[in-house]
């Protein structure tokens, strides 16, 4: 390896990370205001437009921005080496992250071709961008090797993720090109949910959780079997379903290897959720403390999930890709992000603030402690909010009427994040003025 | 045995992580008289951690490679941020403020877990592939 490109003193300005956070909270809110707008006609059907564009508020808004915003903080740490462009290409990868998605949103909302080929110019480059970017670490042989894999297989996934959601996307911006992109939809959905959010849950929660909660590692061998078998039950999935299932016409009877290769896959993420609460359950650190509610809310999200689905197997379920949907990204996805958001902001002004300290002894009592920049109290209320808004999106699936009622909550869970994060940043401003008042002392480096 | 640095020293970040937890818990359910006494073990258990690597490992780690001005120094630096936060605790906890007590040990147990990450997929494996006596270098810090 070579010694001298590796740093341990690498954090990306504050402003990397957070711009990527405060347009994702942006974009939380412009998806409770459309479900707003929308009320009952939003359960109307699958394919009506505000449906489409506020799952793509939630899942590229919300969360592909977010995940973006948490790499470029923490590969450094693992890898020792920022990602390359985090100074210069993340602003410019953000820009055009914001307009793909306002054009994919406003392409879906207003039906219109333009802002559709505006949308894959967008966010086309923008994830090329972001691919080139992280290609020099995985391709490296840098530092841990388990981390790289995991960093390795979640490319692959998001990319097949991605790539399928442009193809879909070049059906809607050239329509005359007559792509039997429709046939696509189920596959884009299944490798961005059951592969790219089940993935990145577990890279986070096998890097992260026995760091904050004194877990004992995540078995290597369980997370590098668990994510092929994973990735492996999609891929021959999706084999099926173009090369088989699309000669034999969709509506003919093909239930055999289906069910099979179904029922793989959810006791593949029967055992990922079964791993993940049993490492919960035996982390040394007990304390309270809401991430952890926001964990379990999150796999029993996904357990709720997984059981609905074998129901409507035998049984005929009204809604059922509603309710899945809701399971699985406002529940299984957003719960573990809007706890992790708590604990990553609280921690990065911390971090820039102690850091800015270190050569002004008089400063440090000016750097407020975690708990001081987001309160326990304020995490609580978080998670209120974020299960009642989950439940009432939930309920009012059956009764429509209620969906005014779990749009304005929704709404109060982002608003309120945005809040927490907001005040946070303030305080952020505030201090290191006072901070940087301090008398500098010398230092011989 | 452990057999390489990496090894031997994560072993020891886990040992002082449960230290941690052990006296945080007690602190947080107002067993100040437990809680204080577990929080002075591991306190004494991560002043030991640290004393080993600026002693020790450090010095090994900078004649094997040449490099003595950088990741050496920020970690010792990272150590003496760990260590006056240490202090502050040990102020609040003599106060008893339960509030300032869990909030500092947060950021605390926040920033010695990026710290020992550096260290363990970083600058303990780097010194695994410069030293030829890794044993007897462990051997040297268990006494
Ligand atoms: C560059 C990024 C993306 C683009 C361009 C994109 C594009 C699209 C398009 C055009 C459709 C409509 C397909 C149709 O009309 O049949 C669609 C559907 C869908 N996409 Fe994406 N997508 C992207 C990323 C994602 C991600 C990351 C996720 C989830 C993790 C996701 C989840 C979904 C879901 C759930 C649907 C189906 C909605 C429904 O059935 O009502 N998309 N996507
Ligand atoms: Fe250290
Ligand atoms: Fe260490």
């Amino acid at each position: 390896m070579n010694l001298h490109k590796l740093s341990l003193d690498t954090i990306p300005p504050i402003l990397t990370p957070f711009r990527f956070f405060l347009s994702a909270l942006l974009f939380g809110v412009l998806a409770a205001l459309l479900l707003l707008y929308s009320r009952e006609d939003f359960w109307f059907t699958r394919w009506s437009n505000s449906n489409l564009a506020l799952t793509h508020l939630l899942t590229i808004g919300f969360m592909l921005m977010v995940m973006m915003g948490a790499l470029y903080q923490f590969i450094p740490v693992m890898n020792g080496q920022l990602i390359p462009g985090s100074k210069k290409l993340a602003p410019v990868i953000h820009v055009l992250m914001i307009l793909g998605v306002l054009a994919l949103v406003s392409g879906f909302l207003f039906s219109n071709s333009e802002l559709f080929q505006a949308a894959l110019a967008a966010l086309g480059t923008a994830s090329g961008l972001f691919a080139l970017s992280l290609l020099p670490l995985l391709i490296s042989r840098l530092g841990n090797q388990l981390i790289v894999y995991l960093l390795r297989v979640l490319f692959l996934v998001l990319l097949i993720t991605l790539g399928l959601g442009l193809f879909l996307l070049l059906g809607h911006a050239l329509p005359e090109l007559n792509l039997p992109y429709r046939f696509y939809t189920d596959l884009h959905v299944l490798w961005g949910l059951a592969g790219w959010v089940v993935l990145i849950i577990m890279a986070v929660s096998s890097q992260v959780t026995p760091m904050f909660y004194v877990i004992s590692e995540f078995s290597p061998r369980y997370l590098k079997i668990l994510s092929l078998l994973i990735i492996l039950t999609l891929v021959v999935m999706s084999f099926y379903t173009v090369f088989i299932s699309k000669q034999s016409g969709t509506d003919s009877a093909q239930p055999f290897i289906y069910y099979t290769l179904a029922f793989l896959l959810s006791a593949e993420l029967l055992v990922f959720v079964f791993y993940t609460l049993l490492k919960i359950a035996q982390r040394k650190r007990k304390i309270a403390d809401v991430t952890i509610n926001f964990y379990r809310l999150s796999m029993f999200s996904l357990l709720a999930a997984l059981m609905l689905w074998w129901v409507a197997v035998f049984l005929p379920l009204a809604h059922l890709t509603y309710l899945l949907a809701i399971l699985l990204i406002y529940g299984l996805a957003i719960s573990i992000i809007n706890g992790m958001l708590h604990k990553i902001v609280s921690f990065l002004i911390f971090l820039h603030l102690q850091k800015l300290s270190l050569k002004r002894p008089e400063a440090m009592t000016l750097v407020p402690n975690m708990k001081q920049v987001i309160s326990t109290r304020n995490s609580q209320i978080q998670f209120m909010l974020h299960l009642l808004s989950g439940s009432l999106l939930l309920i009012s699936v059956h009764y429509p009427a209620l969906t005014v009622l779990a749009a304005v909550f929704m709404l109060a869970n982002f608003c309120w994040l945005s809040w927490c994060l907001f005040q946070a940043y303030l305080l952020y401003l505030e201090s290191r003025k006072k901070i940087l008042a301090c008398p500098e002392i010398s230092m011989s480096l | 045995m452990s057999s390489t640095i990496n090894l031997f020293m994560a072993a020891h970040h886990k040992e002082c992580d449960e230290l941690f937890a052990q006296a945080e818990q007690a602190v947080s359910e107002g067993d100040w008289e437990d809680g204080l006494f577990r929080w002075q073990a591991f306190a004494d258990e991560l002043e030991k951690h640290f004393t080993r690597e600026e002693q020790i490992l450090f010095p090994e780690f900078e004649q094997a490679t040449g490099m003595t001005g950088g990741p050496t120094q920020m970690m010792r630096m990272e150590h003496e941020q760990m260590r006056s936060l240490v202090n502050e605790i040990n102020k609040v906890g003599t106060a008893r403020d339960m509030d300032q007590f869990l909030g500092l040990s947060e950021s605390l147990m926040v920033t010695m877990q990026q710290h020992n990450m550096k260290e363990e997929q970083i600058l303990y494996p780097m010194t695994d592939q410069s030293l030829t006596n890794a044993q007897e270098i462990i051997e040297r810090m268990n006494q």
